[in-house]
Protein backbone atom coordinates (compact mmCIF):
# COMPACT_ATOMS: atom_id res chain seq x y z
CA UNK A 1 0.00 0.00 0.00
CA UNK A 2 3.10 2.31 0.64
CA UNK A 3 4.20 1.69 -2.71
CA UNK A 4 0.95 2.92 -4.18
CA UNK A 5 1.04 5.69 -2.01
CA UNK A 6 4.66 6.61 -3.08
CA UNK A 7 3.80 5.80 -6.72
CA UNK A 8 0.79 7.72 -7.31
CA UNK A 9 2.84 10.84 -4.82
CA UNK A 10 5.51 11.12 -7.78
CA UNK A 11 2.71 11.10 -10.15
CA UNK A 12 0.87 13.52 -8.52
CA UNK A 13 3.75 15.49 -8.08
CA UNK A 14 5.16 15.06 -11.71
CA UNK A 15 1.75 15.66 -13.73
CA UNK A 16 1.04 19.21 -11.69
CA UNK A 17 4.43 20.22 -12.52
CA UNK A 18 4.04 19.52 -15.93
CA UNK A 19 0.99 21.17 -15.70
CA UNK A 20 2.82 24.38 -14.44
CA UNK A 21 5.83 24.42 -16.08
CA UNK A 22 4.34 23.50 -20.14
CA UNK A 23 4.12 27.24 -20.51
CA UNK A 24 7.83 27.94 -19.52
CA UNK A 25 9.05 25.15 -21.26
CA UNK A 26 8.07 27.15 -24.51
CA UNK A 27 10.41 29.92 -25.73
CA UNK A 28 9.76 32.51 -24.34
CA UNK A 29 10.30 35.71 -27.16
CA UNK A 30 9.71 39.31 -26.98
CA UNK A 31 8.70 41.41 -30.52
CA UNK A 32 11.58 43.60 -31.54
CA UNK A 33 9.91 46.67 -32.84
CA UNK A 34 9.53 46.20 -36.87
CA UNK A 35 11.28 48.45 -39.10
CA UNK A 36 9.62 49.75 -42.75
CA UNK A 37 11.89 50.26 -44.58
CA UNK A 38 9.79 51.80 -47.45
CA UNK A 39 8.35 55.62 -48.01
CA UNK A 40 5.01 53.53 -47.01
CA UNK A 41 6.45 53.86 -42.76
CA UNK A 42 3.74 56.40 -42.08
CA UNK A 43 0.81 54.47 -42.37
CA UNK A 44 2.87 52.49 -39.12
CA UNK A 45 2.82 49.25 -41.96
CA UNK A 46 5.38 47.74 -39.71
CA UNK A 47 3.30 48.17 -36.73
CA UNK A 48 0.48 46.36 -38.35
CA UNK A 49 2.26 43.23 -39.50
CA UNK A 50 4.06 43.12 -35.82
CA UNK A 51 0.67 42.86 -34.29
CA UNK A 52 -0.83 40.28 -37.30
CA UNK A 53 2.75 37.65 -36.86
CA UNK A 54 2.47 38.18 -33.14
CA UNK A 55 -1.39 36.92 -33.11
CA UNK A 56 -0.21 33.93 -35.34
CA UNK A 57 2.58 32.92 -33.55
CA UNK A 58 0.76 33.20 -29.87
CA UNK A 59 -1.94 30.57 -31.47
CA UNK A 60 0.76 27.98 -32.88
CA UNK A 61 1.72 27.44 -29.42
CA UNK A 62 5.26 27.64 -30.32
CA UNK A 63 6.53 30.57 -28.83
CA UNK A 64 5.70 32.10 -25.65
CA UNK A 65 5.46 35.92 -25.51
CA UNK A 66 6.33 37.97 -22.56
CA UNK A 67 4.40 40.59 -22.25
CA UNK A 68 1.87 42.99 -25.02
CA UNK A 69 4.66 45.48 -25.56
CA UNK A 70 6.59 45.53 -28.55
CA UNK A 71 9.96 46.61 -27.58
CA UNK A 72 10.05 50.10 -28.54
CA UNK A 73 14.25 49.85 -29.63
CA UNK A 74 14.62 49.89 -32.99
CA UNK A 75 17.94 47.15 -33.06
CA UNK A 76 18.02 48.48 -36.54
CA UNK A 77 18.92 51.64 -35.58
CA UNK A 78 20.75 50.48 -32.57
CA UNK A 79 23.07 47.79 -34.75
CA UNK A 80 23.71 51.19 -37.29
CA UNK A 81 25.06 53.06 -34.59
CA UNK A 82 27.11 50.53 -32.98
CA UNK A 83 28.95 50.13 -36.66
CA UNK A 84 29.07 53.99 -36.92
CA UNK A 85 30.82 54.29 -33.56
CA UNK A 86 33.34 51.91 -34.65
CA UNK A 87 34.23 53.48 -37.82
CA UNK A 88 34.18 56.82 -35.67
CA UNK A 89 36.88 55.26 -33.20
CA UNK A 90 38.61 53.74 -36.23
CA UNK A 91 39.25 57.32 -38.36
CA UNK A 92 42.16 58.29 -36.63
CA UNK A 93 44.08 55.23 -38.34
CA UNK A 94 42.42 55.46 -41.63
CA UNK A 95 43.45 59.37 -41.85
CA UNK A 96 46.87 57.67 -41.77
CA UNK A 97 46.12 54.86 -44.47
CA UNK A 98 45.67 52.21 -41.49
CA UNK A 99 42.50 50.33 -42.90
CA UNK A 100 43.52 47.55 -40.65
CA UNK A 101 42.58 48.83 -37.64
CA UNK A 102 39.15 48.92 -38.95
CA UNK A 103 39.03 45.94 -41.14
CA UNK A 104 40.36 43.70 -38.23
CA UNK A 105 37.97 45.09 -36.03
CA UNK A 106 35.22 43.17 -34.36
CA UNK A 107 32.65 44.72 -36.49
CA UNK A 108 33.91 43.37 -39.61
CA UNK A 109 34.58 39.65 -38.48
CA UNK A 110 32.77 37.47 -41.53
CA UNK A 111 29.66 36.44 -39.03
CA UNK A 112 29.13 39.77 -37.58
CA UNK A 113 25.53 40.97 -39.23
CA UNK A 114 26.58 44.63 -39.99
CA UNK A 115 23.03 45.72 -40.56
CA UNK A 116 19.75 43.70 -39.78
CA UNK A 117 18.59 43.88 -43.19
CA UNK A 118 21.58 41.80 -44.28
CA UNK A 119 21.34 39.82 -41.39
CA UNK A 120 21.13 35.99 -42.00
CA UNK A 121 21.24 32.31 -40.34
CA UNK A 122 24.09 32.07 -38.57
CA UNK A 123 25.29 35.60 -38.17
CA UNK A 124 25.78 37.36 -35.11
CA UNK A 125 23.84 40.55 -34.22
CA UNK A 126 26.52 42.26 -31.61
CA UNK A 127 25.10 40.39 -28.45
CA UNK A 128 25.87 43.48 -26.31
CA UNK A 129 22.94 44.97 -27.87
CA UNK A 130 20.64 41.44 -28.08
CA UNK A 131 21.48 40.23 -24.13
CA UNK A 132 20.35 43.11 -22.08
CA UNK A 133 17.35 43.60 -24.26
CA UNK A 134 16.97 39.53 -23.46
CA UNK A 135 17.59 40.26 -20.04
CA UNK A 136 15.47 42.76 -18.91
CA UNK A 137 12.55 41.12 -20.30
CA UNK A 138 13.33 37.62 -19.17
CA UNK A 139 13.63 36.02 -22.89
CA UNK A 140 15.60 34.02 -24.73
CA UNK A 141 14.26 34.80 -28.42
CA UNK A 142 14.00 38.31 -30.16
CA UNK A 143 11.84 38.68 -32.79
CA UNK A 144 12.36 41.44 -35.52
CA UNK A 145 10.79 41.82 -38.46
CA UNK A 146 11.70 43.87 -41.65
CA UNK A 147 8.80 45.38 -44.71
CA UNK A 148 11.44 45.84 -47.63
CA UNK A 149 9.17 46.10 -49.81
CA UNK A 150 5.48 47.64 -50.34
CA UNK A 151 4.35 47.49 -54.28
CA UNK A 152 1.52 48.74 -55.95
CA UNK A 153 -0.05 48.57 -59.04
CA UNK A 154 -1.66 46.64 -61.96
CA UNK A 155 0.05 43.58 -61.85
CA UNK A 156 -2.38 42.08 -64.01
CA UNK A 157 -4.44 43.96 -66.12
CA UNK A 158 -5.83 42.06 -67.98
CA UNK A 159 -7.36 43.17 -71.02
CA UNK A 160 -9.58 41.56 -73.83
CA UNK A 161 -7.00 39.33 -74.68
CA UNK A 162 -6.12 37.35 -71.20
CA UNK A 163 -10.10 37.71 -70.63
CA UNK A 164 -10.61 35.64 -73.91
CA UNK A 165 -7.31 34.00 -72.69
CA UNK A 166 -8.54 32.82 -69.22
CA UNK A 167 -11.75 31.55 -70.52
CA UNK A 168 -10.30 29.72 -73.52
CA UNK A 169 -8.25 28.38 -70.93
CA UNK A 170 -11.00 26.94 -69.09
CA UNK A 171 -12.97 25.87 -71.62
CA UNK A 172 -9.98 23.73 -73.03
CA UNK A 173 -9.72 22.44 -69.30
CA UNK A 174 -13.07 21.39 -69.37
CA UNK A 175 -13.01 19.56 -73.07
CA UNK A 176 -15.62 22.52 -74.11
CA UNK A 177 -15.90 23.24 -77.88
CA UNK A 178 -15.01 27.43 -77.26
CA UNK A 179 -15.41 29.85 -75.57
CA UNK A 180 -18.59 31.16 -76.19
CA UNK A 181 -20.33 27.83 -75.57
CA UNK A 182 -18.70 27.34 -71.89
CA UNK A 183 -19.86 30.63 -70.97
CA UNK A 184 -23.39 30.22 -72.33
CA UNK A 185 -25.49 33.86 -73.00
CA UNK A 186 -22.83 35.75 -71.83
CA UNK A 187 -20.21 34.45 -74.26
CA UNK A 188 -20.16 36.76 -76.93
CA UNK A 189 -19.87 39.95 -74.21
CA UNK A 190 -16.24 38.88 -73.77
CA UNK A 191 -14.57 40.65 -76.45
CA UNK A 192 -15.39 43.35 -74.80
CA UNK A 193 -15.20 42.50 -71.15
CA UNK A 194 -12.10 44.03 -69.12
CA UNK A 195 -10.81 42.73 -65.92
CA UNK A 196 -8.49 45.80 -64.08
CA UNK A 197 -6.71 44.08 -61.47
CA UNK A 198 -5.17 45.97 -58.25
CA UNK A 199 -2.80 44.66 -56.66
CA UNK A 200 -0.82 45.32 -53.30
CA UNK A 201 2.30 43.35 -52.94
CA UNK A 202 4.35 43.10 -49.74
CA UNK A 203 8.38 41.66 -49.21
CA UNK A 204 9.11 41.05 -45.51
CA UNK A 205 11.40 39.56 -43.07
CA UNK A 206 11.37 38.06 -39.89
CA UNK A 207 14.32 36.86 -37.97
CA UNK A 208 14.39 34.81 -34.72
CA UNK A 209 17.63 35.90 -32.82
CA UNK A 210 18.94 34.10 -29.84
CA UNK A 211 19.10 37.23 -27.09
CA UNK A 212 22.35 35.59 -25.12
CA UNK A 213 24.23 35.08 -27.97
CA UNK A 214 22.60 37.36 -30.53
CA UNK A 215 22.76 34.88 -33.47
CA UNK A 216 20.53 34.72 -35.99
CA UNK A 217 18.89 31.10 -36.05
CA UNK A 218 15.73 31.94 -38.19
CA UNK A 219 15.47 33.98 -41.06
CA UNK A 220 12.82 33.61 -43.71
CA UNK A 221 11.99 36.68 -46.49
CA UNK A 222 8.52 36.40 -47.90
CA UNK A 223 6.53 38.05 -50.70
CA UNK A 224 2.79 38.10 -50.73
CA UNK A 225 0.50 39.35 -53.17
CA UNK A 226 -3.14 40.25 -52.81
CA UNK A 227 -5.62 41.54 -55.73
CA UNK A 228 -8.82 43.15 -56.25
CA UNK A 229 -11.04 43.08 -59.70
CA UNK A 230 -12.54 45.79 -61.08
CA UNK A 231 -14.85 44.57 -64.31
CA UNK A 232 -15.99 46.48 -67.20
CA UNK A 233 -17.77 46.16 -70.46
CA UNK A 234 -16.92 48.83 -72.55
CA UNK A 235 -20.58 48.02 -75.09
CA UNK A 236 -18.57 47.93 -78.20
CA UNK A 237 -20.88 47.87 -80.77
CA UNK A 238 -21.81 44.12 -82.10
CA UNK A 239 -21.91 42.54 -78.67
CA UNK A 240 -25.20 40.98 -78.54
CA UNK A 241 -26.58 38.14 -77.01
CA UNK A 242 -27.31 38.83 -73.32
CA UNK A 243 -30.73 38.41 -73.29
CA UNK A 244 -32.84 41.04 -71.85
CA UNK A 245 -29.90 43.72 -71.83
CA UNK A 246 -28.43 42.91 -75.75
CA UNK A 247 -30.37 46.24 -76.52
CA UNK A 248 -28.33 48.71 -74.29
CA UNK A 249 -25.18 46.76 -74.69
CA UNK A 250 -25.56 47.41 -78.89
CA UNK A 251 -26.46 50.73 -77.66
CA UNK A 252 -22.80 51.37 -76.78
CA UNK A 253 -23.62 51.54 -73.14
CA UNK A 254 -20.89 50.68 -70.76
CA UNK A 255 -21.26 48.67 -67.63
CA UNK A 256 -18.95 48.44 -64.56
CA UNK A 257 -18.61 46.31 -61.67
CA UNK A 258 -15.86 45.77 -58.36
CA UNK A 259 -13.59 48.30 -57.01
CA UNK A 260 -10.42 49.61 -58.60
CA UNK A 261 -9.67 51.50 -55.63
CA UNK A 262 -6.33 50.55 -53.76
CA UNK A 263 -7.70 51.02 -50.43
CA UNK A 264 -5.69 50.15 -46.80
CA UNK A 265 -8.36 47.08 -46.67
CA UNK A 266 -5.76 45.60 -49.49
CA UNK A 267 -3.01 47.00 -46.94
CA UNK A 268 -4.55 45.02 -44.08
CA UNK A 269 -5.28 41.62 -46.29
CA UNK A 270 -1.65 41.52 -47.78
CA UNK A 271 0.18 42.25 -44.12
CA UNK A 272 -1.73 39.38 -42.94
CA UNK A 273 -1.03 37.11 -45.49
CA UNK A 274 2.33 37.91 -45.03
CA UNK A 275 2.03 37.18 -41.41
CA UNK A 276 0.23 33.41 -42.00
CA UNK A 277 3.10 33.22 -44.70
CA UNK A 278 6.00 33.96 -42.29
CA UNK A 279 4.15 31.87 -39.28
CA UNK A 280 3.65 28.85 -41.28
CA UNK A 281 7.28 28.92 -42.51
CA UNK A 282 8.19 28.57 -38.38
CA UNK A 283 6.16 26.21 -37.46
CA UNK A 284 7.02 23.84 -40.69
CA UNK A 285 10.63 24.31 -39.94
CA UNK A 286 9.91 23.66 -36.20
CA UNK A 287 7.92 20.74 -37.09
CA UNK A 288 10.92 19.60 -39.44
CA UNK A 289 13.56 19.63 -36.72
CA UNK A 290 15.23 22.80 -39.18
CA UNK A 291 15.08 25.03 -35.89
CA UNK A 292 15.40 24.10 -32.77
CA UNK A 293 14.55 26.51 -30.22
CA UNK A 294 16.04 26.47 -26.64
CA UNK B 1 -3.96 5.26 4.16
CA UNK B 2 -7.32 4.96 1.71
CA UNK B 3 -7.98 8.67 2.02
CA UNK B 4 -4.17 9.93 1.00
CA UNK B 5 -4.00 7.19 -1.53
CA UNK B 6 -7.81 8.95 -3.27
CA UNK B 7 -6.10 12.58 -2.60
CA UNK B 8 -3.17 11.70 -4.75
CA UNK B 9 -5.05 10.30 -7.41
CA UNK B 10 -7.30 13.09 -7.42
CA UNK B 11 -4.22 15.41 -7.53
CA UNK B 12 -2.74 13.61 -10.19
CA UNK B 13 -5.89 13.33 -12.41
CA UNK B 14 -6.29 17.30 -12.13
CA UNK B 15 -3.11 17.53 -13.20
CA UNK B 16 -3.36 15.64 -15.83
CA UNK B 17 -6.44 16.94 -17.15
CA UNK B 18 -5.32 20.88 -16.39
CA UNK B 19 -3.80 22.02 -19.26
CA UNK B 20 -0.66 24.20 -19.38
CA UNK B 21 -2.80 26.83 -21.06
CA UNK B 22 -5.65 26.34 -19.62
CA UNK B 23 -7.33 29.68 -17.93
CA UNK B 24 -9.97 29.52 -16.01
CA UNK B 25 -13.43 31.30 -17.66
CA UNK B 26 -14.86 32.52 -14.15
CA UNK B 27 -11.79 34.49 -13.02
CA UNK B 28 -11.98 38.08 -13.03
CA UNK B 29 -11.13 40.32 -16.08
CA UNK B 30 -10.17 43.95 -16.66
CA UNK B 31 -11.23 44.96 -20.48
CA UNK B 32 -9.06 47.74 -20.98
CA UNK B 33 -9.44 50.51 -23.44
CA UNK B 34 -7.99 49.34 -27.17
CA UNK B 35 -5.43 51.29 -29.08
CA UNK B 36 -5.51 52.12 -32.70
CA UNK B 37 -2.74 52.38 -34.99
CA UNK B 38 -1.34 56.15 -36.32
CA UNK B 39 -2.07 54.37 -40.13
CA UNK B 40 -5.32 52.04 -38.59
CA UNK B 41 -8.34 54.37 -40.80
CA UNK B 42 -8.25 56.41 -44.22
CA UNK B 43 -9.42 60.33 -44.50
CA UNK B 44 -12.84 59.07 -44.67
CA UNK B 45 -13.32 57.69 -41.90
CA UNK B 46 -13.73 58.89 -38.33
CA UNK B 47 -12.40 56.89 -35.05
CA UNK B 48 -14.44 59.08 -32.68
CA UNK B 49 -14.10 57.63 -29.23
CA UNK B 50 -13.51 54.19 -31.30
CA UNK B 51 -11.11 52.91 -28.39
CA UNK B 52 -13.65 53.36 -25.47
CA UNK B 53 -16.28 51.75 -27.64
CA UNK B 54 -14.56 48.44 -28.81
CA UNK B 55 -13.83 47.95 -25.61
CA UNK B 56 -17.54 48.31 -24.06
CA UNK B 57 -18.95 45.82 -27.17
CA UNK B 58 -16.03 43.37 -25.69
CA UNK B 59 -17.70 43.77 -22.35
CA UNK B 60 -21.54 43.25 -23.93
CA UNK B 61 -20.24 39.89 -25.49
CA UNK B 62 -18.47 38.32 -22.60
CA UNK B 63 -21.13 39.18 -20.04
CA UNK B 64 -23.50 38.06 -22.68
CA UNK B 65 -21.73 34.81 -23.30
CA UNK B 66 -21.14 34.27 -19.43
CA UNK B 67 -17.74 34.26 -20.04
CA UNK B 68 -15.13 35.63 -17.47
CA UNK B 69 -16.53 37.97 -14.52
CA UNK B 70 -15.93 40.84 -15.97
CA UNK B 71 -14.81 43.90 -13.69
CA UNK B 72 -17.27 47.22 -14.26
CA UNK B 73 -15.32 49.29 -16.84
CA UNK B 74 -15.90 52.82 -15.07
CA UNK B 75 -14.68 51.18 -11.82
CA UNK B 76 -11.32 50.15 -13.44
CA UNK B 77 -10.71 53.09 -14.94
CA UNK B 78 -11.15 55.11 -12.24
CA UNK B 79 -8.60 53.14 -10.29
CA UNK B 80 -6.22 52.91 -12.87
CA UNK B 81 -6.51 56.74 -13.58
CA UNK B 82 -5.97 57.53 -10.03
CA UNK B 83 -2.78 55.16 -9.68
CA UNK B 84 -1.32 56.80 -13.12
CA UNK B 85 -1.25 53.76 -15.07
CA UNK B 86 -1.46 54.05 -19.05
CA UNK B 87 -3.46 51.24 -20.15
CA UNK B 88 -4.71 52.04 -23.86
CA UNK B 89 -3.59 49.44 -26.37
CA UNK B 90 -0.16 47.74 -25.72
CA UNK B 91 0.48 47.03 -21.54
CA UNK B 92 4.13 46.00 -20.78
CA UNK B 93 4.42 42.92 -18.56
CA UNK B 94 5.06 45.07 -15.42
CA UNK B 95 2.00 47.50 -16.17
CA UNK B 96 0.16 44.09 -15.83
CA UNK B 97 1.20 43.20 -12.79
CA UNK B 98 0.36 46.28 -11.16
CA UNK B 99 -3.30 46.35 -12.43
CA UNK B 100 -3.38 43.17 -11.13
CA UNK B 101 -2.26 44.11 -8.19
CA UNK B 102 -4.48 46.76 -7.97
CA UNK B 103 -8.02 45.62 -9.07
CA UNK B 104 -7.45 41.79 -7.84
CA UNK B 105 -7.52 40.64 -11.13
CA UNK B 106 -6.05 37.49 -12.54
CA UNK B 107 -6.37 38.21 -16.52
CA UNK B 108 -6.49 41.55 -18.28
CA UNK B 109 -8.04 41.96 -22.34
CA UNK B 110 -6.52 44.53 -24.24
CA UNK B 111 -5.10 45.22 -27.69
CA UNK B 112 -5.76 47.32 -30.58
CA UNK B 113 -7.88 48.43 -33.44
CA UNK B 114 -5.56 47.29 -36.28
CA UNK B 115 -7.62 48.41 -39.21
CA UNK B 116 -10.52 50.21 -40.15
CA UNK B 117 -10.94 50.47 -43.63
CA UNK B 118 -13.73 51.49 -46.73
CA UNK B 119 -13.72 49.18 -49.63
CA UNK B 120 -16.08 51.03 -52.68
CA UNK B 121 -17.59 48.45 -55.02
CA UNK B 122 -20.36 49.36 -57.42
CA UNK B 123 -21.56 48.98 -60.62
CA UNK B 124 -22.86 51.95 -63.46
CA UNK B 125 -25.15 50.29 -66.69
CA UNK B 126 -25.11 54.06 -68.45
CA UNK B 127 -26.49 57.00 -66.41
CA UNK B 128 -27.79 54.31 -62.97
CA UNK B 129 -25.59 52.90 -60.73
CA UNK B 130 -25.01 51.46 -57.73
CA UNK B 131 -22.07 51.92 -55.22
CA UNK B 132 -21.79 49.50 -52.13
CA UNK B 133 -19.30 51.37 -49.69
CA UNK B 134 -18.38 48.94 -47.09
CA UNK B 135 -16.44 49.88 -43.98
CA UNK B 136 -14.50 46.36 -42.45
CA UNK B 137 -12.59 46.58 -39.00
CA UNK B 138 -9.82 44.47 -37.86
CA UNK B 139 -9.21 44.27 -34.13
CA UNK B 140 -7.08 42.09 -32.21
CA UNK B 141 -6.93 41.26 -28.61
CA UNK B 142 -4.73 39.74 -26.12
CA UNK B 143 -5.45 37.90 -22.63
CA UNK B 144 -2.48 38.29 -20.29
CA UNK B 145 -2.05 36.79 -17.24
CA UNK B 146 -1.28 39.35 -14.45
CA UNK B 147 1.14 37.29 -12.70
CA UNK B 148 3.61 36.07 -15.20
CA UNK B 149 2.90 39.10 -17.89
CA UNK B 150 2.56 36.37 -20.30
CA UNK B 151 0.34 36.26 -23.32
CA UNK B 152 -2.30 33.61 -23.01
CA UNK B 153 -4.43 33.83 -26.10
CA UNK B 154 -4.13 36.25 -29.32
CA UNK B 155 -7.50 36.94 -31.02
CA UNK B 156 -8.48 38.74 -33.88
CA UNK B 157 -12.11 39.95 -35.00
CA UNK B 158 -13.28 41.26 -38.50
CA UNK B 159 -16.95 43.08 -39.18
CA UNK B 160 -18.13 44.59 -42.02
CA UNK B 161 -20.49 47.09 -42.40
CA UNK B 162 -22.00 47.95 -46.01
CA UNK B 163 -24.44 50.86 -47.23
CA UNK B 164 -25.21 51.27 -50.24
CA UNK B 165 -25.71 54.76 -53.10
CA UNK B 166 -28.08 53.64 -56.06
CA UNK B 167 -28.68 56.05 -58.57
CA UNK B 168 -31.41 55.46 -61.50
CA UNK B 169 -31.85 57.97 -64.63
CA UNK B 170 -35.79 58.89 -64.90
CA UNK B 171 -37.25 57.90 -67.81
CA UNK B 172 -38.05 62.04 -68.64
CA UNK B 173 -34.63 62.96 -67.65
CA UNK B 174 -33.02 63.71 -64.36
CA UNK B 175 -31.83 61.15 -61.56
CA UNK B 176 -33.12 59.78 -58.34
CA UNK B 177 -30.94 58.73 -55.78
CA UNK B 178 -31.47 56.29 -52.84
CA UNK B 179 -28.93 56.46 -49.83
CA UNK B 180 -25.84 57.79 -49.12
CA UNK B 181 -22.30 58.09 -50.70
CA UNK B 182 -20.94 59.14 -47.19
CA UNK B 183 -19.22 57.08 -44.69
CA UNK B 184 -21.75 57.28 -41.76
CA UNK B 185 -20.44 57.22 -37.92
CA UNK B 186 -23.08 53.92 -37.75
CA UNK B 187 -21.19 52.24 -40.03
CA UNK B 188 -17.97 52.65 -38.75
CA UNK B 189 -19.44 51.43 -35.20
CA UNK B 190 -21.52 48.67 -36.77
CA UNK B 191 -18.43 47.51 -37.65
CA UNK B 192 -16.15 47.73 -34.83
CA UNK B 193 -19.10 46.49 -33.22
CA UNK B 194 -18.83 42.81 -35.09
CA UNK B 195 -15.35 42.81 -34.99
CA UNK B 196 -15.24 43.17 -31.26
CA UNK B 197 -18.55 40.47 -31.24
CA UNK B 198 -16.47 38.04 -33.66
CA UNK B 199 -13.29 38.47 -31.65
CA UNK B 200 -14.56 37.38 -28.62
CA UNK B 201 -16.46 34.65 -30.33
CA UNK B 202 -13.43 33.37 -31.39
CA UNK B 203 -11.53 33.61 -27.59
CA UNK B 204 -14.82 31.90 -26.71
CA UNK B 205 -13.75 28.82 -28.75
CA UNK B 206 -10.95 28.83 -28.01
CA UNK B 207 -11.68 28.63 -23.84
CA UNK B 208 -13.93 25.48 -25.06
Amino acid sequence: MKKVAILLAALAASSVMSASVGFAETPTCVMMKFTDDTRFDKVDSAGMLSDLVMEKLVNTGKLNFRGTKVINQDIEKMLYNERAAELRNARRAISWGDYNTLFEGPGFKENMAQSMATATVGQIVDPNLTAPIGRNNSAEYLIQGTICNIGTGQWMNTDINSAVGYANMAASTLGMAGVSSFLGPVGPLLSGLQNKKTSIGVQSELRLIKAATGEVVWYKKCTSKVESDHFTVDGAGGLLGLGGLEGLVAANIPASWGDDKLSSELLYKVLDKASQEISDAIVADVDAGKLFLK
Amino acid sequence: MKKTILALLMTALLGICTSAFAIDRNSEIAIMDFGTRPGATEAEISLNNAEYVTSEYIIDRLVDDKCFLVKEKDFVMGQVNDASISTVGIIDPDTAKKIGALLNVKYILCGNITNVSLSEAGGSLGGAGLTKNTVQAHIIGRVMDTDTGNILYMTKGTGKSASTYTKVKGVVGGTIRFGTVQVTQDSVHNAIQKAAYAMVDELNKKLN
